[in-house]
């Protein structure tokens, strides 16, 4: 690319480094100015003696040195200011390390694992490895363990479902990512891509079942897991980054208008849905040759899309090592809350609050007992709320940390599972925002311990090696004699 | 039938009835319905013997016998009419509990005999009853009333009589009225022979006991000949059930409530049917009225008593009807399943302890769950809980569902829901309670065969006591034969006794747990 202005060449490179510097300048005083972003628009009404050509070298200077971000609302192109500090901080790190650091940066509290990393840098796994060596020996970001409890966290809190499907939107969001920076797009060289791929039928190992799945498969095997012949592993693996669904889903339009089987449909929904909200020029290309194929497979995403959402929730119940910026302080979902001290399960402290709770009721409910008053208000006595037992715990100060209403629940829960409380639910009674109140009573066990484990059979270890005559046998059973002796 | 049901139905048969009936009643049980001969036959005994057993074991309600299409008589051993021998001091102690000494007594006998006449059960009983009353006469009108008593209350009831055929023709079987609804009361024919021979007797004098057994060997004497009385066990069996239920009421909310239990209970029991699953519904005033009157339970205690059990998380007690005050049932399906939860659960927490009992009840309060999730609920660490867990699997209290996300069942892709199946593990701990049942006695047997001669020596040195007493020797010649017992002797004596109380003992608690297993699983098979 030559800019012609007339005059030497040096003179002609100088003013044009000149202008270059002054034009960047500008943007860069722009965006602090308008710190919502700037599109081209407003560069071009600021700076109107600069001409298209110059505009896009000087952005491009700016995006490469780090200093803007570019940014996409709509259809139109954004130019914002990059975050000043985060950029001081990884200073004289190379672009990559800035790339990682700004990825684990968005994750915020949560963390992000190595393998969403690499999927969103697009970085081979020793490369980011090695980036996040060298982070953490900086001090700049830490691991946390999670803790498995965290799905089960998920779970209870009201926006459990909201967390996992917000896991899956990133995804797609990378996918839609794909599709709108997917610049020059041609069938010819797609088709060239895709000869790489081909179908396969793979037999289902299920007996009695001779049906066969359809499957795909790279043709490359170094791609392709060896070993694993189900076509599940493989499209799933394939398909995993947004660029060969997008792929993908264009072969599938080409060779194989009937494939709609269930192994490939969650990749086709992921791109379909990106295609579906984002409608760049390209997707929409997609969208109006791949129609008849969305529409087949339309009816596989119902159930397609809560099987996504189990896979996700299962990642997130797996311990896993996440990473996130060093002052950051971890999210409870991650070190798993009160029960977890150096993401170890606290399993004495969960006993110890166990029987205190216990104990609370048990009291609770031999005082109403010695009351003498009528069946009714004995029983009404027994009852304790979650919050007054929550209070009367963090009163007794055996905990250091702070437990919330919600944690005495989840133990009093244990209590119910062990027979030793039960729980009635009052509507509108407390004042709880729910306008539920849970309330707890210690019931006894209604009978004795049964007459099987009061003979020696009951808990014996060899009780199923014993018989008449036998080498082990009731005529000379050693525990037998020991209890008789008793 | 498994081998362990065999095995101990096989020591009560040698038990009570001697090594024959064992032989015959186990051959019955391995091969099902056989004829007379077939029996004899293959265990190689005399024909008149094989009949003498199986006459026995008819006496005692044990061997049924029904005509095979091809003309002959095939007779079977009803397997829990020998297993509910085990229970038979339950029974007695219940009529103890319930009616006193003489009904004790007279269920005794009539346990003792499996079928007798009323009027040969009255004498024996008012015999046994003179013989151990110091002091006043036992009227034998007063253990008539008992029994009339018993009958009415349906723990007695009447052999089917046997119709005489008209036609003449020898039949193979005799063929039976089955006139069902009148085995519950006492015929007037009958009770007016017992009443005549008693006024006879009582004309003939002042008879001694040793005279009128003699009286009593000749059967035709008998006035009530050919009517025969034996005890009713379903009725036992929901009298024991019934209090199973009211005790579980009585730990459960207090002993006032479980009264309240009780008389519902009592109210519908006579007009039960076995095969529904809940009592008759019973109205406010008739269970204010039958209360007790020493309870002091007024009205307004007895409705909040009611409103509890009706609220209970056992749901026991329903609210049938608004009318009469509010009608109450009692579902007893869902008490015994209660009641045998209970057991199973106190089988899990002493078997193994209280966290293993946590995730045992937890997946019976669940019903499926995966392990990610069990480890969760029950906050027992991965490791701790996955070990538990798997124990119990592998003992098999808990099992194991898979549900495959894709066809091929590869583990990877499969959840395993674990649960618990109630009525597959009372099944299993029924089977193990047998077994235990014939561990206690084969060592009870084993203790006395090993102290035979001991035990022996004591009976004959005690004899000669009692006989030297009887004549009136001096107390030195007596407690010269005592002394024959070393004082070593003694206290092996003691300790035996002490061993053969412990298994008798363990053998009639273990015998509870058989008894709500075995009802839970009638109610099971119910629906």
């Amino acid at each position: 690319m030559t800019i012609d202005r007339g005059g030497g060449e040096a003179q002609a490179l100088w003013v044009d480094l000149g202008a270059g510097l002054k034009l960047a300048l500008g943007i860069i005083q722009l965006c602090q100015d308008i710190p919502k972003g700037i599109t081209d628009q407003v560069i071009q009404n600021d700076m109107p003696q600069f001409d298209a050509q110059q505009r896009v070298m000087a952005i491009n200077r700016l995006l490469s040195t780090g200093r803007i971000d570019l940014l996409k609302s709509g259809n139109q192109l954004i130019y914002r200011l990059k975050n000043a500090e985060a950029a001081s901080k990884v200073k004289g790190a190379g672009s990559h390390e800035k790339l990682v650091y700004q990825i684990i940066e968005e994750a915020g509290n949560k963390g992000i694992w190595i393998r969403d990393i690499r999927y969103k840098c697009n970085l081979l796994l020793t490369e980011v490895n090695k980036i996040l060596k060298n982070l953490e020996s900086k001090k700049l970001i830490k691991a946390v363990k999670s803790v498995s409890l965290r799905s089960w966290m998920m779970d209870r809190n009201a926006n459990a479902a909201e967390n996992v499907l917000v896991d899956l939107d990133q995804e797609l969001e990378h996918i839609r990512g794909f599709i709108c920076g997917c610049r020059c797009f041609d069938d010819g060289t797609c088709c060239q891509q895709f000869m790489d791929w081909e179908i396969v039928d793979t037999p289902n190992e299920c007996k009695g079942d001779n049906s066969q799945t359809e499957g795909l498969r790279l043709k490359n095997p170094l791609s392709c897991s060896p070993g694993s012949s189900h076509p599940m592993t493989n499209s799933g693996s394939i398909c995993s980054t947004g660029e060969e669904s997008t792929h993908l889903l264009l072969y599938l339009q080409n060779h194989h208008p009937q494939a709609s089987t269930s192994t490939n449909s969650v990749c086709l929904t992921r791109s379909m849905n990106s295609a579906d909200i984002n409608c760049p020029e390209q997707s929409r290309h997609i969208r109006s040759r791949t129609s008849p194929l969305l529409q087949q497979s339309a009816h596989h995403v119902k159930w397609l899309l809560p099987l996504a959402h189990q896979k996700m929730t299962k990642e997130a119940a797996s311990k896993k090592k996440v990473y996130m910026l060093f002052n950051v302080e971890p999210d409870r979902s991650v070190t798993g809350g009160a029960w977890y001290s150096d993401q170890d399960f606290e399993s004495e402290f969960v006993e110890v609050l166990n029987q205190q709770c216990f104990k609370f009721l048990e009291q609770k409910a031999t005082t109403a007992r010695e009351a003498k008053t009528n069946p009714m208000a004995q029983k009404n006595a027994a009852y304790a709320s979650s919050s007054d037992i929550c209070k009367y715990i963090s009163e007794l100060g055996i905990s250091k940390v702070n437990l919330s209403v919600e944690d005495i629940e989840m133990i009093l829960d244990t209590l119910i599972y062990d027979g030793k409380v039960e729980r009635s639910i009052v509507a509108g009674g407390g004042g709880d925002a729910g306008g539920q109140m849970k309330l707890y009573r210690a019931t006894p066990h209604i009978t004795p311990p049964t007459g099987l484990m009061r003979t020696p059979c009951g808990v014996c270890p060899v009780f199923h090696e014993c018989h008449a005559g036998g080498i082990i046998s009731p005529t000379n059973c050693v525990y037998m004699k020991e209890w008789l002796e008793y | 039938m498994s081998t362990n049901e065999i095995n101990l139905c096989s020591f009560i048969l040698k038990e009570y009835h001697g090594p024959v009936a064992e032989k015959v009643g186990v051959y019955l049980l391995k091969n099902g319905s056989m004829p007379l001969r077939m029996i004899a036959q293959d265990l190689s005994l005399k024909l008149s013997q094989t009949k003498k057993t199986l006459y026995t074991l008819m006496q005692h309600n044990m061997v049924d016998f029904e005509l095979h299409k091809r003309g002959f008589v095939e007779y079977r051993l009803d397997i829990e009419n020998v297993l509910v021998r085990l229970r038979f001091p339950r029974f007695i102690y219940s009529a103890k509990m319930l009616y006193g000494d003489t009904a004790e007594l007279l269920v005794e006998e009539l346990l003792h005999h499996g079928q007798i006449e009323m009027s040969r059960l009255l004498d024996k009983v008012t015999e046994r009853l003179n013989e151990s009353a110091e002091g006043g006469e036992v009227s034998s009108e007063n253990v008539r009333e008992q029994f009339v008593a018993l009958v009415h209350t349906q723990f007695i009831r009447r052999c089917l009589a046997v119709t005489t055929h008209t036609t003449g023709q020898p039949q193979a079987i005799p063929s039976f009225s089955t006139e069902e609804q009148d085995v519950h009361t006492v015929p007037t024919s009958v009770l007016n022979a017992v009443d005549s021979r008693k006024r006879k007797r009582s004309v003939d004098g002042s008879e001694q006991a040793t005279k009128k057994q003699r009286t009593d060997t000749s059967e035709e004497q008998l006035p009530d000949k050919g009517v025969f009385w034996q005890i009713d066990y379903q009725r036992f069996n929901h009298y024991l059930r019934d209090q199973h239920i009211i005790n579980a009421i009585g730990e459960r909310v207090d002993k006032r409530a479980a009264e309240t239990v009780r008389a519902i209970l009592r109210l519908s029991e006579l007009s039960m049917d076995f095969r529904v699953p809940t009592t008759n519904p019973v109205s406010y005033h008739e269970i204010m009225q039958a209360l007790p009157k020493e309870l002091g339970v007024n009205s307004e205690t007895l409705d909040q008593y009611l409103k509890i059990l009706v609220d209970d998380s056992m749901e026991f007690i329903l609210k049938a009807d608004d009318s009469g005050g509010g009608m109450y049932v009692i579902h007893l399906k869902r008490a015994l399943t209660t009641i045998c939860k209970a057991h199973l659960e106190s089988v899990v927490r002493e078997r193994f302890g209280s966290k293993y009992f946590r995730i045992f009840k937890l997946l019976m309060l669940k019903k499926q769950l995966e392990q990610k999730q069990i480890e969760e609920f029950a906050m027992i660490p991965a490791k701790e809980a996955k070990d538990m867990l798997y124990r119990m699997f592998g003992e098999q209290f808990v099992t194991i569902t898979e549900v495959p996300r894709t066809p091929d069942h590869a583990p990877s892709r499969t959840f395993f829901l674990f649960s618990v199946n109630i009525s597959y593990v009372a099944r299993m701990l029924l089977e193990q309670c047998y077994k235990a049942m014939f561990n206690l006695t084969l060592r009870r047997e084993h203790e006395t065969k090993e102290n035979k001669r001991l035990l022996d020596k004591q009976q004959r040195v005690e004899a000669i006591a009692a006989s030297l007493e009887q004549s009136g020797a001096d107390p030195s010649q007596r407690d010269e034969v005592e002394e024959m017992i070393t004082p070593s002797e003694r206290a092996q004596l003691a300790r035996v006794k002490h061993i053969t109380n412990k298994l008798e003992q363990s053998e009639l608690q273990l015998e509870e747990t058989v008894f709500v297993l075995q009802t839970y699983l009638q109610y099971d098979k119910l629906s």
